[in-house]
């Protein structure tokens, strides 16, 4: 058993005898009691998408499946693509499948693609990756407290709140857990 | 008037202050005095708090039955006690409270329905979360409510007691205004037609706010509730605030009243021109009241309490005309901002604050016609409930007698 709050996007539940892939994770200061995580899950058997809600201490049962090594090598379309690095076959997959781990993913990155029924249903991702800077406004060069934040656009799109000090150009490392800046590399 | 909702389990716990616990206390005397629901039992660990708020409530006794509700003291109620009451339908677990795991036998894994009552917040994701499932794969269906002040939100807690009270006091102000002097020696107020302030912050220092005080037009009766508001003033005045201690400079006169019960402490709120509150249930009651505030959201860490405030003055300025609330913004995150060490509000803050009352009192008018009318927690609960509960059977539903009749 897991606590909600240390699964992430990628991570299998089991509930009610039901295989989900949480595929979106967002947590939540509630108050003065226990924080929120809501995840948006999808049914591995139906495919059906839904959204969940729980107490970050609550307790899951985290099912490991599954793992084949591979790496991402391109997107076309809505469609990525992954080759088995043991037997070279090149799979597919969805931005439904991959969910929020679409943010990190950098072309020959190397990944583990969970397996299920012999389908890829998703991937794990490491827990940091190094990500490029490609448009922030220009930095305060005075301040380098970090406490200050800017909007950063990085190499896959995905958007991140980074310090003053970062620049275009520069490489961040990203907490895949939280999606939050870790540091400048 | 909402639908039947059979009987109702409430659990809540003490949190830190007084507030938590009496939200929790008011919701269980709601759904009582509504009569949503067949029988209220509320569960509560900690009796002695919940009797200073309400006196008739005695800490003595793992079970009693108060203003309709019936009340347990769960850390007394044995398993013993507890295998031998009702099974529960509905349970609504505010702020996280679960009831003890000895107990789940009897008073969780039996019902039905478990709904987690939220923190009243505007934000966004709040909204958007009210009434997600939680399922855990054991236990009864788990769903999120989250309290707020949206139609689409879970509404807030309207008290009918408090209204009441409001009307009555509405009728002899004066009235009851001697009766709030009294215990100062008071008769009547020192000076002619006041301003009466209800002063109710988490703390600050007020340097500023007491010069606006003593420079405004109409003489000021500050009344000042809760210790952290005569901390906060004590620097002024050169020495500790007392309880029941009254305190003149010129025309501003400081009533520091002692701990005062629930019902007390809402009617002195309603007798109030101007409400400065904190946390939620008292920002609840101002709404409600629809009577001029400044809130003091509960601070949390990297002030995170900012964002909630933000939240909530979006909504608030969304159902107010255009620009209504513009002179204020500053003046809310700045006294929300600064809350501890600081100035809490400049002199200048203080006279903009009061010299636009009359403004302030209209668009908290629109604040508090929208929850009344579209965002009662109570008539949005029931509501909810009908929509939860299709396809559950309730024990309830298939008993005799008034526990027979069905949801709509």
């Amino acid at each position: 058993m897991k606590e909600a709050q240390d699964l992430r996007a990628g991570n299998t539940v089991k509930i009610n005898n039901e295989l989900f892939l949480i595929t979106h994770y967002d947590y939540h200061k509630s108050g003065r009691n226990d924080s929120v995580v809501k995840y948006k899950l999808k049914n591995l058997r139906t495919g059906a998408p839904s959204d969940a809600i729980y107490r970050a201490s609550d307790k899951l049962d985290q099912i490991v499946l599954d793992k084949r090594p591979m790496q991402y090598l391109y997107k076309s379309n809505d469609t990525y693509v992954f080759m088995d690095q043991e037997n070279y076959e090149q799979i597919e997959m969805t931005v439904d499948d991959l969910g929020d781990a679409t943010y990190f993913l950098k072309e020959e990155m190397e990944i583990e693609v969970q397996m299920y029924d012999s389908k890829p249903v998703g991937v794990e991702l490491p827990i940091n990756v190094e990500l490029k800077i490609t448009f922030t406004e220009p930095g305060n060069k005075g301040d380098s407290s970090g406490r200050v934040l800017k909007p950063a656009k990085l190499e896959t799109g995905y958007e991140v709140q980074v310090p003053l000090f970062c620049n275009e150009g520069d490489i961040i490392r990203i907490d895949t857990r939280t999606g939050e800046y870790a540091k400048r590399v | 008037m909402s639908a039947f909702l059979g009987p109702l389990d409430i659990h809540a716990q003490r949190i830190d202050n007084y507030g938590d616990a009496g939200w929790s206390w008011r919701l269980a005397r709601e759904f009582a005095y509504r009569k949503t629901a067949t029988t209220v039992r509320f569960f509560f660990d900690d009796l002695s708090l919940l009797n200073r708020m309400e006196l008739s409530l005695s800490p003595e006794l793992t079970h009693q039955r108060v203003e309709g509700v019936e009340v347990y003291d769960i850390n007394r109620l044995t398993e013993e006690e507890a295998a031998s009451m009702e099974r529960p339908d509905l349970l609504l677990e505010i702020f996280g409270t679960t009831p003890p795991e000895r107990l789940h036998p009897y008073l969780l894994l039996p019902a039905k329905l478990r709904i987690q009552m939220e923190y009243l917040s505007a934000e966004p994701w709040a909204v958007e979360s009210h009434l997600l499932p939680s399922p855990l794969g054991w236990g009864p269906a788990r769903y999120f409510y989250f309290s707020g002040f949206s139609p689409e939100s879970g509404g807030i807690l309207l008290d009918s007691r408090l209204d009441e009270d409001a009307r009555e006091m509405k009728a002899d102000s004066e009235g009851a205004l001697a009766r709030f002097l009294h215990p100062f020696g008071l008769t009547s107020p020192p000076d002619g037609n006041p301003l009466k302030v209800f002063f109710f912050p988490y703390g600050g220092r007020y340097t500023g706010l007491i010069e606006a005080l003593k420079r405004y037009k109409r003489p000021v009766l500050l009344f000042l509730l809760g210790r952290e508001s005569l901390l906060s003033l004590e620097e002024e005045f050169g020495s500790p605030l007392l309880p029941g201690e009254i305190r003149r400079q010129g025309s501003l006169t400081l009533l520091p009243f002692p701990f005062l019960p629930q019902r007390e402490f809402d009617r002195l709120m309603a007798l109030s021109d101007l409400l400065f509150v904190r946390g939620e249930d008292s920002l609840a009651r101002a709404v409600q009241l629809g009577k001029p505030f400044l809130w003091q959201a509960y601070r949390q860490e990297n002030d995170y309490q900012l964002v909630k405030v933000e939240a909530f003055l979006k909504h608030w300025s969304s159902l107010a005309p255009p620009g209504a609330l513009e002179s204020f913004l500053p003046l809310w995150y700045h006294y929300n901002r600064k809350f501890e060490n600081e100035g809490a509000l400049s002199a200048e803050e203080g006279d903009i604050l009061l010299e636009s009352l009359e403004e302030l009192s209209s668009a908290v008018k629109f604040l508090s016609h929208s929850v009344r009318s579209k965002a009662d927690l109570v008539e949005k609960f029931t509501q909810a409930l009908e929509n939860l509960s299709k396809g559950v059977t309730f024990q309830y539903e298939g008993s005799a007698g008034p526990k027979s009749r069905k949801h709509g």
